[in-house]
């Protein structure tokens, strides 16, 4: 199998010297995914640790979106398992997972256009009285502490995201993760097409999270970004997970040569094929 | 110009409410007998039939899909009560029941099919507007059912009497419009109506399930046709094969130009109610004005098309509304 590690390598590839002391979080173990004959992820594993910034890396269509998708409980891996705190958990749906504690920005960011922030910010978790009636005064009181927390200028919560820049919509479906307080905090691509100001206030929002012992799944491309935040790095290439490092024991030429396939992961494959 | 008076100007609503205004004051100053009560009261008891499935229907648009067949659902409908009022002698409470859990069940089966088998709702529904109508056409061998006068029950009171000078369906219309705007406002289910329509993948992934929301409205609007199909037969004590044909066109109608849009996401029960009373007082008053019964379909095209036409540029982010900010802009010395 095509698995780099700079390190030594080691049975799972998941261990990280930082945290060999905390238990993992979230664990998948041997996640596969297909959809018809397209294999969008195979036999990834991975932990996630609490208080750490892990990076997923990947050319397009390598199958990050995926992983998460599947961590979020969109839909279940077609064969593997996800764990939590050592039991292995199913999530029928996204709700299930939220409830379990992870929470999610997805690509695309999943605002409905014409909703008010605050509906936005309590889509599929909405508080409610009585089980049916909607709690506005609740929703609209804790979506103004929610975005108070995170220092960017919105405008009131009852406007529609519609009318929102780039990065107050980033900022709106940002703030979702917050809303549900969560052990795991999934972006997929929360910079991208954001300024240097909006990303710089994602970058630190995701150091708060981590100060604050969350465990932080971070998809980018932008190498900026991943340098500045993360602890540690896992790249996948066409569906496999082929490396598993820490950011302090790589470059930045080491970690984009991963991703592209680059000289260095081939070589790599020829030796464990040779072994 | 504020944000707040723009928004006001623009709201489709406050447009709509001045359309209604400007029709009655139309058909008022042209027809002598547009002001009688007997022309209001029919002129209410339209946009009654017109709501009571016309209010569902609007939940199905936010929700992304249509419904064509709920003409043919509640023709059909109509004539099982007539049915089992008269051939099979049912008390007329249990044959309105039946009429109802009929039409349910169909809403039910068309929007199964929508949201399991993946089939587009508009070509299922046109299918099953054309079954439906067969379906009645053939259980009465194409004549009507007559429920005479020696039929008694409270029934034929609560479907077709009249409370006071009011027709008991500008009631159950009432009460529909009032349970219909507010579950949109103020509910749960509301607040994923419109996330299922808005945006169907984020609703998906935000823990939202799309598909029950599509059967459960689906369902809705087949339980209206039921309802309007036995109010029906109670009220006029006839079961036509023919009741609700081409009734599809004028409720979508009032949906649409109530501000539904069938990309789904947008719609309101005002709207409705609005787009509801401008269609049916098009229907009566052009044909008080002395205007002929085939035109009256024109105009009610006409105006839907011009809602459709106009509805880019009525946007809250559209041309319109940047003309009016800009307005505000250069009048504004801030
Ligand atoms: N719902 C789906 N149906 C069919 N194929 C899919 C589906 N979702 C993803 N795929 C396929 O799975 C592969 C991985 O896609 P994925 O979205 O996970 O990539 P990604 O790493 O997130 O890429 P990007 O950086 O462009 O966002 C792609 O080949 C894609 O076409
Ligand atoms: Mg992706």
């Amino acid at each position: 199998m095509a698995y780099h590690d700079f390190r030594e390598p080691d049975a799972t590839g998941a261990d990280m010297p930082m945290s060999t002391d905390a238990q993992p979080i979230v664990s998948v173990r041997n996640a596969s995914r297909h959809f018809g004959r397209v294999t969008a992820l195979s036999d990834v594993s991975m932990d996630l640790y609490p208080g750490q910034v892990t990076a997923l890396l990947g050319d397009n269509g390598a199958g990050k979106s995926t992983f998460i998708t599947m961590l979020s409980g969109v839909f279940p891996p077609s064969s593997g398992e996800i764990q939590m705190d050592g039991k292995p958990v199913h999530f029928a749906s996204p709700h299930d997972a939220r409830a379990a504690g992870i929470a999610t920005v997805f690509q695309g960011l999943a605002l409905i256009e014409d909703r008010s922030i605050a509906d936005n910010l309590f889509l599929g978790c909405e508080p409610v009285r009585f089980g049916f009636l909607l709690d506005r005064k609740r929703m609209v009181r804790e979506a103004k502490g929610v975005l108070e927390q995170l220092k960017v200028n919105l405008p009131p919560v009852t406007t529609s995201v519609r009318f929102l820049s780039g990065g107050q919509r980033q900022a709106v479906a940002v703030a979702r993760t917050i809303v549900t307080g969560s052990k795991l905090v999934i972006m997929d691509e929360p910079t991208a097409a954001l300024g240097v100001r909006e990303t710089g206030k994602v970058l630190d929002l995701i150091r708060r999270l981590r100060d604050q012992g969350t465990s932080v799944l971070l998809i980018s491309h932008n190498m900026d970004d991943v340098f500045s935040v993360a602890d540690r790095a896992v790249v996948l290439r066409l569906g496999r997970k082929v490396a598993d490092v820490a950011i302090r024991d790589v470059t930045r030429e080491q970690i984009v040569g991963l991703v592209m396939g680059g000289e260095r992961a081939p070589e790599r494959d020829k030796q464990e094929a040779a072994a | 110009m504020n944000h707040a008076l723009v928004s006001f100007a623009l709201n489709r609503q406050t447009t709509m409410f001045f359309v209604v205004v400007a029709l009655f004051i139309g058909f008022a100053a042209n027809s002598p007998h547009f002001l009688d009560s007997q022309t209001q009261f029919e002129i209410l008891r339209i946009t009654a039939f017109t709501l009571i499935i016309g209010l569902p229907l609007t939940y199905l648009v936010i929700a992304g899909e249509v419904d064509l067949s709920i003409g043919s659902n509640y023709g059909l409908c109509s004539v099982v009560t007539a049915l089992a009022i008269v051939d099979w002698g049912w008390n007329p409470w249990l044959a309105a029941l039946l009429a109802v859990g009929l039409g349910t069940l169909i809403g039910l089966f068309n929007g199964m099919l929508t949201v399991k088998l993946k089939v587009p709702s508009f070509i299922l529904t046109i299918g099953m507007l054309s079954l439906l109508r067969g379906l009645a056409l053939v259980i009465t061998m194409g004549l009507s059912i007559d429920v005479s006068a020696e039929y008694v029950s409270s029934f034929f009171g609560v479907a077709g009497g009249k409370i006071g000078p009011v027709p008991a369906q500008v009631i159950w219309a009432l009460a529909a419009f009032v349970i219909s705007g507010f579950v949109l406002r103020y509910t749960l289910f509301g607040a994923r109506l419109y996330a299922t329509g808005g945006n169907v993948r984020a609703a998906l992934q935000m823990g939202v399930n799309p598909g029950r929301i599509k059967i459960w409205t689906f369902t809705l609007v087949g339980f209206s046709c039921g309802l309007a199909g036995a109010l029906t037969t109670g009220w006029l004590r006839i079961g036509s094969p023919n009741t609700g044909a081409g009734g599809e066109l004028a409720i979508i109608a009032a949906v649409i130009i109530g501000g539904a849009a069938l990309s789904g996401g947008i719609g309101t029960a005002t709207g409705t109610l609005l787009g509801a009373i401008i269609v049916s007082m098009l229907q009566t008053g052009l044909i008080l004005v002395g205007v002929q019964g085939n035109w009256v379909q024109v105009y009610v095209g006409l105006l839907i098309v011009m809602a459709a036409a106009l509805e880019p540029y009525l946007r809250p982010d559209g041309p319109f509304a940047e003309w009016l900010m800009g307005l505000g802009r250069r009048t504004d010395p801030g």
